[in-house]
């Protein structure tokens, strides 16, 4: 008797519980969502692979850098934001710009946009995906693994909690990975005057300023990239980072042979020019943009030499 | 020797009347000592706030946000507050929250949190919302918990943890995270957001 009151109390509490969190979705709902529009690139190709006539597309380079690119059933990119401290001050700054990102990834598609429409896996919240269509033969699934390096938007806090360190971990290991197994690559971070790519927090000076000095002697994160890129390499790399064009491109290039096509810049970068460049590429990759009007995307008019694309090839 | 010429060029340029602040704006980061210099060369300007106001009406705006931020313009504050409710991806909360100080902290404060509260007649981007509840958790603004549900109950796994991370905040002074959310994380399809209730439940 005694036991048949504990089940039912048991019982009664597990009901309750149900009931509550039912009641407290029903009183709490989520918040709206808001898809954004800033940064959207404002630019249309008239040229795509899509538009190569089909008696063409053996000569097009175009068509044959696509055909290459979306050779398997599954398309695996992975963008990588590196620890974007803006050292003397705390602030830091990439968990913020991923979501940013996510944003336009997951708002529905209009005006023929295509980085657009990607659903978040419920159990890998770094994971997006969604199908695209194809010239030839079948649609294929583009999966986007998207991760960032810092575990919160105070530096000094991430330098002591150990969490920062796993954090870490899972940034540099979707560069690694992807750099021997995706079909494209892009990192958003700092450069570290040729020391990045980076994904912790940075060495400091006495000053507290990032040690560029050390950076540009060890060149730790570029010392990463070029012995992944020995063994493997992606079809596409970009990176956006300040003036990653002087600090990686010839060594990136002398590496892998000239295999691997590259966005680069030779310029400074602020934040949003770098997420403009890296969705609008996305939008040319996605869409299969030809080289013309990729380029021209890439480098504006208001903003000559932006970024530099070396891809396409026979 | 190439960062003393484009020190030179900016210090040049800077004197010339009609050089527009976005040029010396792009010079920011360069290098330390072009962003320095560039720096000391916009300060000096005294239409700079006006420009800036005007700009954040226009293409110019997210640089105009990085020159706020370098330079700390505070006349801007008015505007940044009248352009919040339309903030779709953060950055406008975001300079807001690097211009604050002792004396805008109250009031930066309230405006942040009726962001917040606002959120049923204006929906709040996700991006916002975690900057919103990171930026509130370091003030030890107290929301309530029927919110604090609303934003837990988010699609987004990284607004869930940062609201985790909000209750763990409050829980340090003392709070009780409200009923049922330590239970709801435990069994969160995010491996992170769970880890996050299994520490709520240790408390700190």
């Amino acid at each position: 008797m005694r036991s048949t009151a504990w089940i039912a109390l048991i019982l009664n509490a597990v009901v309750a519980l149900c009931v509550w969190t039912y009641v407290s979705r029903e009183i709490s709902p989520p918040l709206d969502e808001v898809p954004p529009r800033e940064f959207l690139p404002n630019v249309t190709a008239r040229e795509t692979a899509y538009t190569v006539p089909a008696n063409d597309r053996d000569s097009s380079k175009c068509f044959a850098t696509y055909r290459r690119f979306y050779s398997r059933a599954d398309a695996d990119f992975r963008i990588v934001f590196g620890y974007k401290d803006s050292r003397p001050s705390r602030y830091v700054g990439d968990r913020y710009e991923r979501l940013m990102l996510q944003a336009y990834l997951t708002a529905p598609c209009t005006d023929n946009r295509q980085a657009c429409g990607f659903t978040v896996s419920t159990s890998d919240p770094d994971l997006l995906q969604r199908t695209v269509p194809a010239p030839e033969g079948s649609p294929v699934r583009v999966k986007i693994r998207l991760t960032h390096s810092s575990l919160s938007p105070d530096d000094d806090r991430n330098r002591t909690d150990p969490r920062q360190a796993e954090q870490t971990k899972v940034a540099r290991d979707n560069l690694v990975q992807g750099l021997m197994q995706a079909d494209l690559v892009f990192y958003n971070g700092h450069s570290r005057d040729g020391g990045g790519p980076d994904f912790a927090p940075p060495r400091l000076d006495r000053h507290g300023h990032p040690d560029y000095a050390w950076y540009m002697r060890e060149r730790p994160g570029e010392v990463l990239l070029l012995d992944t890129l020995k063994e493997k390499s992606p079809s596409l790399l970009g990176l956006f980072s300040c003036r990653s064009g002087d600090h990686f491109l010839k060594e990136i290039a002398d590496r892998t042979h000239g295999k691997t096509g590259t966005i680069t810049t030779p310029q400074l970068f602020f934040y949003s020019d770098a997420l403009e460049a890296m969705l609008v590429s996305l939008e040319a990759v996605l869409g299969r943009w030809c080289e013309k009007d990729f380029k021209a995307a890439l480098s504006p008019v208001e903003l000559p030499g932006r970024a530099r694309l070396n891809w396409f090839r026979p | 020797m190439k960062a003393w010429l484009a020190l030179l060029l900016i210090a040049f340029s800077a004197h010339a009347e009609e050089v527009a602040w976005t040029k010396l704006a792009r010079q920011m980061g360069r290098s330390e000592a072009a962003r320095r210099e560039a720096v000391r060369q916009l300060s000096k300007r005294k239409e700079l706030p006006k420009q800036l106001r005007a700009a954040l009406n226009t293409s110019d705006k997210y640089l105009a946000l990085e020159v706020i931020t370098a330079l700390g313009v505070k006349e801007t504050l008015p505007d940044l507050e009248r352009l919040a409710d339309r903030d779709e991806n953060g950055a406008i909360h975001l300079t807001l929250a690097a211009l604050l100080d002792e004396k805008n902290l109250a009031h930066l404060e309230k405006v942040f949190h009726e962001r917040l509260m606002k959120s049923k007649s204006n929906p709040v981007p996700v991006v916002l919302q975690v900057i919103l509840l990171d930026t509130l958790s370091r003030m030890g603004t107290k929301l309530d918990d029927g919110l604090i549900l609303s934003l837990f109950n988010s699609s987004n796994a990284y607004v869930r943890e940062a609201t985790l991370e909000y209750v763990r905040s409050q829980q340090a002074r003392g709070r009780k995270p409200p009923g049922g959310i330590v239970y709801e994380a435990k069994k969160d399809p995010s491996e992170r957001v769970r880890a996050l209730g299994v520490r709520l439940e240790a408390k700190p």
